[in-house]
Parts: C-alpha cells; structure tokens; sequence
C-alpha cells in the first residue's frame, strides 16, 4: 500500500485527480478510504482545484478575431504593394538606366577603338587609315635608309621623285614632313659623295651599331624624327 | 465561399499550416478559430487582463501567419504544442513589461482584496481571490499550472512548451499546489465553496 508521504508527493505533481496518477492511482484511492490524513490533504486539494477551474475567463472581444483578420490582410496587401512597387520602380528607372549606361560605354569603347593610331608598323602596313601613297612612300625611304648606311650609290637607291604609281588620284603623295625628309635624304647623299674618302681608321667599326630598325610608333611626326636619326648615323658613318 | 470554409473545416491542423505557409487566408482563419479561445484563456490566466491577453493572440497569431514556414511537422511537435510556445513565450515577455494588471499589484493590496472575499460570499469575489491566489505565483510556476491543471496537458507536453524537462516542470508544480492548497486551509470560504 501507498504511504502518505508519497500520497502528498503525487498529489502535488498531478493534482486532485487521483484518476491521472497513473499506475499508482489505485493504491492511492486505497490509501485514501483509510487514512483521515490523507482524506484531509486531498479534500483541501480538491477544493483549490475546484475554485482554480471555477475561475471564469472573461470571453474574448468579438471584434478581436476580426481585428487580426484585418492586420493579417493588411500584411499581406503590405507585401504584395511592396513587391509591386519594387517591380514597377525597377521596371520605370532601374533597367532603362542600366541599359543607357551600356550603350554608352559600349560607344564609347568603341570609338576609342575606332580613334586609336596603329601602334606598330604592322598596324601602320595595316591601317585603313593610312593612305597607299604614304605606305610606299614609307617603304621607299626604308630602302633608302639602309642603302645609305651600305654605302649604295645614289643611283641605286635615290628614286626619282614622283616616280612612285599611284593607283588612284585620291592617294596622291602628301607634300609633308615624309616627302621633305626623302628631299633631305637625296641632298645628303649627294653631299656624302662629295666628301673626301675615309681612311681605314675613320671608316666605322665593323661592329657598329647596326642599322636602326623602322621605328615602333609609326606617327608621321614621330616618322619624321626617325628619318632624321637615320641621315645622321649614315652622316656620321661615313664622315 | 462557404465550400472554401467548409473544407478548411475538415482539415487537419497540419493541413491547414501547409496551406498557411502558401499564405492562404481562409486556411488561417480557420486555425485562428479553432486555438484563439484556448490562446486567449491562457493568456488570460497568466495575465488577469482582457487587454493584455487580446494583445498576446493578436501577436501570436501574427507570429503564426509570419513564421508557418518554421514549423515543421517532421519534428514531431503538434500545431498546438508549437503555438503554445509562442504565446508562452509572449506572456513572459508581456510580463516583464509595465502593466497595470493584478500582478503589479502591492501584495497588501492583494491580501487586503483575498481577505474581503473571505468575508463576503459572493461569486465575483470568490473569483478575485481565486486570481488573487494563482497572481502571487512566480510566472513559470502559474504557466506549468495553467497548462496542466487548466489545459489538461500532461507534464511532458507542458515541459516541451515551457522548454524545460520533464522534472523540472513536476518541481515547479509540486511548489505552486504546495503554496495553493495551503492557501486555501486558510479561506475556509474557499473549503465551503468547493470543498467537502
């Protein structure tokens, strides 16, 4: 049989009701009818229980069911008008600008592209903007400049002016710093021939510099410089 | 429209939190009619305030129609159960908060207003003495009875909602009968009410 002590431990853990004290509850209900202690302990309890169920709940508002309906609506109208307005905003400003700023820097790039000089004298030989007459012009005085540093006589080297083909009217030879420069050239080499000859100790080291390569930046001003260099090395080397 | 609530009607909880999560509204005011009312009378219980309590639902349904897609029926807790939490966890929060129910009442005062009743029969005052009791609990102590002795859940699932374990919810509620019944030796109107 139960003893009180754990009468009184389970009463407190599961209340008045001996029926949810589980397995132990018939023990308990045997305890009960013989011990006045245990009756006493459990009438007192019966009577908080009973008083604690009696305690009325005042009933809830009516509107307080509709009151969350409408915060719930609300909430969701929220997030429906938020994700619509972003939409729209994105759809008014966000894309059009986007797609602007492309096409600007897309035309720009381009044209920076398009604008750019040949760098090189294999983009110069290939530019569309360079004029056939100055590309033979430009070959000319290449064959020019080396003859010159070989010692060739005039003859060989020194075409006659204006006797480059033209293959249209339109690429008629620019009178500018290249044509002058191949005007120079012919008056230094004619000039060189005038000079007296050079003794073996004058005549240039066979381990001189070699002769200066066509230039990088094939810029017509910067051409013109080169032309320059080349008249006075070959100057220099034959004096 | 009627078809619509007739078939929520016969959902089951899960159904309906499944549709809630898919933020169908018919979905949540059925589950809203079926739990407000046990919702309100806890709260009510922990807070002896009509406002308070009304304001617990709202949040916790609100919290509900927010945070559907965190319940998961995999981990094996009843719509319920997970509902009850929240609005457990409400009422603590709601309780450190200044109002003016009966809880922030001078205990004097509470005495002076358990001791008229004793005195005087009648329904609405044994009713105050009743709150008056269950008020001078501690707040986890009050929620462990609340919701085994007025829910009629088992230890175990008070003990899942308040976040403790088993024992410790049996020590609560071994503490809070301790201090109820011994009140009530000392109101005989309580014993003659509802006693033997």
């Amino acid at each position: 049989m139960m003893n009180e002590k754990r009468f009184e431990e389970l009463l407190y853990i599961h209340g008045s009701d001996i029926e949810r004290w589980g397995n132990e509850s018939q023990a308990a209900q045997e305890l009960l009818q013989q011990s006045p202690a245990a009756q006493e302990l459990h009438a007192r309890a019966r009577a908080a229980d009973a008083a604690l169920l009696a305690l009325e709940v005042p009933p809830m508002r009516e509107n307080a069911q509709q009151t969350i309906m409408h915060k719930i609506a609300q909430l969701q109208a929220n997030e429906v008008q938020h994700s619509s307005f972003w939409f729209s905003w994105r759809k008014r400003f966000v894309i059009p600008g986007v797609a602007t700023t492309l096409a600007a820097v897309l035309l720009y790039v381009g044209a920076a592209t398009l604008q750019q000089p040949p760098q090189t004298e294999a983009e110069y030989a290939d530019s569309a903007t360079v004029s056939v007459a100055q590309k033979t012009e430009l070959a000319q005085l290449k064959k020019t400049g080396a003859a010159i540093l070989r010692g060739d006589a005039e003859e060989d080297y020194i075409a006659p002016v204006g006797s480059v083909q033209l293959t249209r009217e339109s690429d008629a030879p620019p009178i500018g710093p290249i044509t002058l420069a191949q005007a120079e050239l012919r008056e230094a080499a004619s000039s060189m021939r005038a000079a007296p000859e050079m003794t073996p100790q004058q005549k240039p080291d066979a381990a001189a510099p070699a002769p200066i390569s066509a230039p990088k930046n094939l810029d017509l001003q910067l051409y013109d410089m080169h032309l320059e260099a080349i008249e006075e090395e070959a100057l220099f080397g034959l004096l | 429209m009627e078809s619509t609530s007739q078939f929520w009607a016969e959902a089951s909880d899960e159904a309906l939190m499944e549709a809630i999560v898919k933020q169908n509204m018919s979905a949540f005011q059925e589950l809203m009619k079926r739990h407000s009312g046990y919702v309100y009378a806890a709260a009510w219980r922990m807070h002896m305030d009509q406002d308070s309590a009304e304001d617990i639902v709202q949040e916790t349904f609100i919290r509900v129609w927010k945070k559907a897609h965190s319940w998961d029926v995999s981990k094996g807790a009843a719509v319920s159960t997970w509902m009850y939490r929240i609005a457990y966890n409400l009422c603590i929060d709601h309780k450190r908060r200044p109002a003016n129910n009966m809880q922030q009442m001078p205990e004097d005062m509470q005495d002076e207003m358990s001791e008229q009743a004793d005195h005087k029969i009648a329904r609405t005052e044994l009713q105050t003495m009743v709150q008056g009791l269950l008020a001078r609990l501690p707040d986890t102590q009050r929620a462990a009875i609340i919701l085994c002795h007025f829910e009629g859940m088992s230890n175990a699932e008070a003990a899942n909602i308040m976040g403790k374990s088993v024992k410790a919810v049996e020590s609560l509620l071994v503490r809070a009968r301790k201090t109820l019944y011994e009140s009530v030796k000392h109101r005989p109107a309580l014993l003659q009410e509802y006693g033997l």
